[in-house]
């Protein structure tokens, strides 16, 4: 792959950082629909950067199919998905296989915005990584091949770690919108797809402005750590690890039990971990697979995306990720596993067993 | 072996190892999304191709390798075959799993002999006082943990995590990583706070 860097995809790339950087800043234009360019340089950041950008500041609307494939789980959906710049991205599933955490959601209209409410305590901090960088420190991406989805010219760009291929995402030419994502395990079969198949961009919206207020948030990691959360850096070890570019306390309000939510990413995968103080309810994990056992017992419900609940001392952690299963595991690992805090009840049963085990002693003749 | 589906056919074969062109596979996902059919065959042909792939290639067993092997060593003197030969006086061997022990074999090391001897009857009633607090201990701590766990369901105090809205916080969230499927995330359940992501959000704007 060439290195040569087109003058104009310069120029394109100086503009889009800086449209990116825009949020960084107190109350600046966050979003505006990205300049059609035409496609053929092989500089893969002006790529990704571009694809970025459509993703938050292009109105479309298509017809989108998610599956995801692993160890006894297949997971299908077929979505109407319709972006608006400043609205966020409302999806419709119309038709969902059984096995997806989609089931219930049939014919609903579930809108996510296109940037979370509040403040991230890493915004302010300095050197906070960007899902863009996490990526290309992550993945060798390149440039792979011309094609067409949906019936539009579309790029692909071949992630690959380890020597093998991670993930191939196909862009499209005349906005540089995703319009395939697939992603492959170590032995090279897909593990899940989104592709759509067909997909309208809209007329060129007016330039949205939404302004994004934000607080100085000095300490980022370790403000969070000295409020008495549990926030590790990276999930995972070596070059697969995950790493924190977000973390947002939410129910801050008076009355409602605070919960931390942490981010983490490599820039393809996502892995969010929510703290709430105090012990878990076992209602709220009805029906969820149980693995483990002692203080590393976690309750399970493996989907698109994977939840797991468990008490880790005296929090309660949740966490929702479309990582592979191994990254699960390094989440455990990271938290504390002292036991769970005893409750009024379980106090009086510590007290029981207590008494019972020494009458057990006192009649038990081999002593 | 090629699986045919109520409507894609032979093709499922093609979707199963991801043989099929980009727009004839995207197409035929699609309808297995919404048929359960071709789905049900499309997961039958998956679990097929798995298993396929993971079996060890092919090749000699270690019994073969190992007689092939010994074609080509000098070898020694052939071992005695069972059974007299005729013109010779019978041998008092014996065959113990798989080999031939000849008389002239070492015979394995004797386990030193054990004393059995009937118990005392201080012993009798030692083992009776045994088993009787064993009961008893049981009996107490089975009547208690029916008792503490008939009322233990819920504690009704302990945190419920919200798991549709975390599930969507997580979607909002990853929405600001555009290649990750963290975007793709749907509700288990519906509901009024299906539609309202930002309700849970009452984020925090100064700790």
């Amino acid at each position: 792959m060439s290195s040569r860097v087109h003058p104009r995809a310069l120029a394109a790339v100086t503009v889009l950082c800086l449209l990116g950087m825009a949020p960084l800043l107190v109350a600046a234009p966050a979003t505006a629909r990205p300049a059609s360019v035409d496609a053929g340089t092989d500089d893969v950041t002006w790529w990704l950067a571009r694809a970025s950008a459509a993703q938050s500041g292009l109105a479309w609307s298509g017809n989108r199919l998610v599956a995801t494939w692993s160890s006894g789980l297949t997971t299908s959906s077929l979505d109407d998905v319709v972006h608006e710049p400043g609205r966020g991205l409302t999806v419709r599933a119309h038709a969902a296989s059984s096995g997806t955490v989609a089931g219930g959601g049939h014919g609903q209209d579930v809108t996510m915005p296109d940037r979370p409410d509040g403040t991230s305590y890493l915004e302010a901090a300095a050197g906070a990584p960007a899902p863009l960088s996490l990526l290309m420190s992550h993945y060798d991406v390149s440039l792979d091949r011309p094609g067409q989805v949906a019936g539009r010219p579309a790029h692909s760009l071949l992630l690959r770690r380890s020597g093998s291929t991670a993930a191939r995402l196909w862009l499209d030419d005349a906005t540089g919108l995703l319009l395939r994502r697939e992603v492959y395990d170590a032995a090279g079969r897909t593990t899940a797809a989104m592709a759509y198949l067909d997909v309208t961009v809209g007329p060129s919206p007016a330039p949205v402005t939404t302004t994004v207020a934000l607080a100085a948030r000095p300490g980022g990691v370790d403000a969070i750590r000295r409020s008495g959360w549990v926030c590790p850096a990276a999930i995972g070890s070596g070059g697969s690890d995950l790493v924190l570019y977000d973390a947002r306390t939410l129910n801050a309000t008076a009355g409602r039990t605070p919960i931390m939510h942490l981010t983490y990413s490599d820039g393809l995968s996502s892995l969010s971990v929510f703290e709430q103080q105090g012990t878990l309810d076992p209602v709220a994990v009805q029906g969820y697979a149980v693995t483990g056992s002692g203080s590393r017992r976690m309750h399970v419900r493996r989907g698109s995306p994977t939840q797991a609940v468990w008490q880790s001392g005296p929090t309660v952690v949740t966490v929702v990720s479309d990582a592979p299963t191994g990254q699960l595991a390094a989440v455990v690992a990271a938290m504390p596993s002292t036991p769970a805090p005893t409750t009024a009840r379980a106090g009086w049963m510590a007290t029981a067993s207590r008494a019972v085990l020494r009458a057990a002693r006192w009649v038990t003749p081999l002593r | 072996m090629i699986q045919r589906s109520p409507c894609l056919g032979a093709r499922i074969s093609g979707l199963a190892d991801d043989s099929l062109p980009d727009d004839v596979r995207d197409r035929s996902l699609a309808h297995a999304a919404g048929c359960a059919g071709c789905r049900e065959a499309l997961d039958s042909e998956r679990l097929l191709v798995a298993r396929v792939r993971a079996l060890p290639a092919p090749g000699p067993s270690d019994a073969l390798m190992a007689r092939l092997l010994a074609m080509g060593e000098t070898g020694g003197p052939l071992p005695p075959r069972p059974g007299r030969v005729a013109g010779t006086a019978r041998l008092p061997s014996a065959v113990v799993v798989g080999r031939i022990a000849s008389p002239s074999a070492p015979r394995p090391p004797r386990l030193p002999a054990v004393s059995v001897r009937p118990p005392t009857r201080r012993e009798h009633r030692r083992s009776r006082r045994l088993l009787a607090a064993a009961a008893g201990v049981l009996g107490v701590g089975g009547v208690a943990g029916t008792a503490l766990g008939s009322s233990l369901p819920s504690s009704g105090s302990g945190v419920v995590p919200p798991l549709d809205q975390l599930t969507l916080q997580h979607g909002v969230t990853g929405r600001e990583n555009p290649f990750s499927d963290a975007g793709l995330v749907h509700l288990v359940t519906p509901g009024p706070s299906a539609t309202a992501v930002p309700a849970l959000l009452q984020v925090e704007t100064g700790r």
